[in-house]
């Protein structure tokens, strides 16, 4: 799926609403990811949230960055783990790693079960060549998807792709 | 403080009256008993300056950072994972490579006089860096950390904001406001409130007590009395952040002793990480406490240990209303 139909499809869940539930938010790196579900149904979309969310369907991840930050810093934005995890997707491309991880680990201290952070979490790891600790929100996900999910399969693969091209210089593989 | 007398204090507050119960010694014995540990929360640890905001707004960034480390992708949150209660589940940490220690929370970490399980730093700042000097968990050199300090606008900015000059060409004064950096933002780190600080202040203030349940109550009798718990994990931390013998035979002759909020939502347990379960956390430590109690017993004071956390244990691997 990629990041514009994920962004699309958080929008519409969206609509009458003002973030996505737990389990979604955030296309996947790269495409991955997915898993929106809904969320509360008595809160009015927020512009900012809707606005950044478009820009991030758009690739246009740096505008999205100061909608979120802004969406976050008060309530009810500052307790919505999609948005969280959005922020930490769209620092991602960004190339801002520090900020990246901050925003999916807030998410999670928001909501630990939240599916699409645990992914991208897992996912940012690969990217820094930190296998085990890519491997572990795959086992917490594991756990979590007890019917098959996309955020699983996802990461799972991720994790393929990965001992494939990088098997012999995993961290901690030689240490 | 007799046992019996606590023992009718705790029978009369599980009644919902403990002073309309008669028994006022035994009121007074159970809020003596009560009332060293808390109450909570406590003070805030952290002054509450714009200068120790910049360093804890720098200290926050390095944490969550995987660049502090030299290489690996291995971060401070990496082992002191937020969602997990700062702790990463696992018996013995991980990090460039295998740690032989289990990690402690950060939580209510400035609340300590001694830190890591040897206790052998009693200055934060300074136990801040003790990850980078170990090449099993983010190692990193002073002259690594000063380079990125220097390096990134950011990082940069924030120092300056913190310590009043951008990161200067003393590498090594680099690392020690790093430390004192990430010192800054731990000590932010605080334990909620429970539904033991609830029982504890309303016996304390003599207002109708939130009853606990019957086994939490009775845990906190032995907890209190016969268990001798409260002779090492004393006061609102649980700790009286001395070193005894550790359950666990190992590496280390003595060990801090950890603090008990939300201690069941970390397991696994002890310095090694070797117990998986509160049940098997309560049985006797190498110091012979606590001694002699029945799985009844052992039961209720999981039961008490239960109450104190704010929220439902963690993982399913925490002990839970199940026997022990």
């Amino acid at each position: 799926m990629t990041i514009r139909s994920l962004a699309l499809l958080a929008l519409a869940a969206g609509a009458a609403s003002a973030a996505l539930a737990a389990g979604g938010g955030g296309g996947g790196g790269g495409g991955g990811g997915g898993g929106m579900t809904t969320l509360s149904a008595q809160q009015p979309a927020d512009p900012q949230y809707t606005a950044a969310v478009k820009a991030i369907g758009d690739e246009h991840f740096a505008d999205a960055i100061p909608l979120l930050e802004a969406y976050t810093s008060k309530e009810p934005g500052a307790k919505d783990a999609d948005a969280e995890n959005w922020l930490g997707f769209a620092y991602r491309h960004t190339g801002n790693f520090d900020a990246a991880f901050l925003h999916y680990d807030r998410a999670l201290a928001i909501d630990p079960k939240h599916r699409g952070a645990h992914e991208y979490m897992g996912e940012a790891y690969l990217l820094l060549n930190n296998l085990p600790q890519a491997e572990e929100h795959l086992a917490v996900l594991d756990k979590l998807c007890w019917l098959p999910c996309s955020e699983y399969s996802t990461l799972k693969g991720k994790v393929a792709a990965y001992k494939t091209a990088h098997a012999s210089t995993a961290v901690g593989s030689s240490n | 403080m007799r046992a019996a007398t606590l023992a009718f204090a705790l029978a009369a507050a599980l009644a919902g009256a403990p002073a309309a119960a008669g028994d006022e010694a035994g009121h007074a014995d159970l809020a003596d008993a009560l009332r060293p540990f808390g109450p909570w929360p406590a003070a805030p640890a952290a002054a509450d300056d714009p200068a120790d905001r910049a360093a804890a707004t720098l200290g926050e960034q390095l944490f969550f950072s995987p660049r502090l480390g030299d290489g690996g992708g291995v971060r401070c949150a990496s082992c002191h994972e937020p969602w997990r209660g700062y702790v990463d589940g696992r018996a013995r940490a991980l990090g460039r490579a295998q740690g032989e220690r289990n990690t402690p929370t950060l939580l209510d970490v400035a609340r300590h006089r001694r830190f890591g399980w040897d206790g052998a730093r009693t200055d934060l700042a300074t136990q801040a860096l003790r990850p980078l000097e170990d090449p099993r968990e983010m190692p990193a050199s002073a002259a690594h950390v000063a380079a990125l300090l220097r390096g990134d606008a950011t990082l940069s900015a924030r120092y300056a904001a913190a310590f009043g000059a951008p990161p200067g060409a003393d590498d090594d004064a680099v690392l020690g406001a790093v430390g004192r950096a990430l010192a800054a933002y731990v000590a932010t780190l605080a334990s909620p409130r429970t539904p033991f600080d609830d029982w504890r202040d309303a016996v304390v203030a003599g207002s109708p007590a939130p009853a606990p349940a019957a086994a939490a109550a009775r845990g906190f009798g032995l907890f209190a009395g016969r268990g001798g718990c409260v002779g090492c994990h004393a006061g609102p931390t649980f700790s009286d952040d001395a070193l005894h013998a550790p359950l666990a035979a190992g590496a280390l002759a003595r060990v801090r002793t950890p603090g008990l909020r939300g201690v069941a939502a970390s397991p696994p347990y002890m310095h090694d990480g070797s117990i998986a379960t509160l049940c098997d956390a309560v049985r006797p430590h190498a110091d012979g406490q606590p001694a002699g109690l029945s799985p009844v017993q052992r039961t209720d004071l999981v039961a008490f240990l239960l109450t104190l956390q704010a929220g439902p244990a963690s993982g399913g691997r925490a002990s839970g209303p199940s026997p022990c």
